[in-house]
């Protein structure tokens, strides 16, 4: 982790989409930095539709996960707002993306990228139940920043380009909106904590 | 029947001298509003993709703001001065509308989503 700069090229989603970074590693490789221009850049595999709906799925269903986990330790009231909301939004647009996929016949199928996101979901949360007090809400508020930042990346940089059916394309854009407006929120209590 | 018939010069006549009563306190209501009440307009605000649209809002005393929410995911309306709830959450599809007073220490009304910081929009009032 310790190797990789703030300035470093490779963007959030080359790590995710390759699956040699954590994503911690990701904070610190500049998430902010929408280039793709970077020279060693390899080309990700092409996603298909049932692959992006299996990432949909998965991202929301993660990051309602961790939203369970700091209900339950957290005693920071900002914290668990926040909380509480990544738990009722993701759950919204889940249920809409499912419902779109369904109507277009899509069933999801996984892919290495949403394989990378369940591990990494997977070792943050056992850290997570490790933690209590400032250190838990430190970490999870930390991870959340990373997490909607990566996965913003994602959605714009990989699916929205790949997605071959226009309503899940134009779904994929209007879901943009709600991943920024959780990453600015959590931003703000970032620097309470 | 039989009732029917024996009642009907008199239902008859109720409902004639009614509409004729409604008819004519309508009209004169209708030219005495026109004459007398300043114009209310009524305002649209959309919540969409997480924003609220308009963002700014140029309104007077009395005119009716009404609130659509057209996102997935419920949001709100509050008072950014006082953090007061100026709307209730309103879930997909819903709206909320809203008789604006006249602003007494501000020409704006500044306001946010509460689920949601980083949402946020005025209206304004000209002096
Ligand atoms: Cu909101």
């Amino acid at each position: 982790m310790k190797q990789f700069k703030k300035n470093n090229p490779v963007t959030a989603l080359m790590i995710l989409s390759l699956g040699i970074g954590s994503i911690g590693a990701v904070a610190l490789t500049g998430c902010t930095n929408t280039s793709t221009t970077s020279a060693n850049a390899e080309k990700p595999k092409a996603l298909t539709d049932a692959n992006i709906a299996a990432i949909v799925v998965g991202a929301n269903n993660i990051d309602i996960s961790a939203g369970k986990i700091a209900l339950q330790r957290s005693s920071n009231p900002e914290v668990k707002k926040f909380a509480e909301r990544m738990i009722t939004d993701h759950n919204a647009v889940l249920s809409s993306a499912v419902k779109l996929v369904t109507k277009l016949g899509v069933t999801p199928v996984n892919n290495d990228l949403v394989v990378v996101l369940s591990k990494q979901s997977m070792e943050h949360e056992a850290k997570l139940k490790t933690l209590s007090g400032r250190a838990f809400d430190k970490a999870y508020i930390d991870h959340e920043v990373v997490y909607h930042e990566a996965v913003i990346g994602v959605i714009e940089k990989q699916l929205i380009p790949s997605a071959k059916n226009a309503e899940l394309k134009q779904a994929l854009v209007s879901v943009v909106p709600a991943f920024k407006a959780h990453l600015k929120h959590c931003k703000m209590i970032q620097r309470t904590i | 029947m039989k009732n029917f018939q024996f009642r009907k010069p008199f239902s008859l006549l109720l409902v004639s001298s009614l509409l004729s009563v409604m008819t004519s306190y309508a009209l004169s209501q209708d030219k005495v509003d026109k004459l007398t009440k300043p114009v209310h307009k009524h305002h649209q605000v959309q919540i969409t993709g997480f924003e609220f649209v308009p963002n700014n809002l140029t309104v007077k005393a009395g005119d009716i703001v009404t609130w659509v929410n057209k996102d997935v995911v419920p949001h709100n309306v509050y008072d950014s001065a006082d953090k007061k709830a100026i709307s209730p959450d309103l879930a997909t599809g819903e709206s909320f509308s809203y008789s604006v007073p006249a602003f007494k220490t501000s020409t704006t009304l500044d306001y946010f989503c509460s689920f949601h910081p980083s949402m946020m929009g005025k209206l304004s009032q000209q002096r």
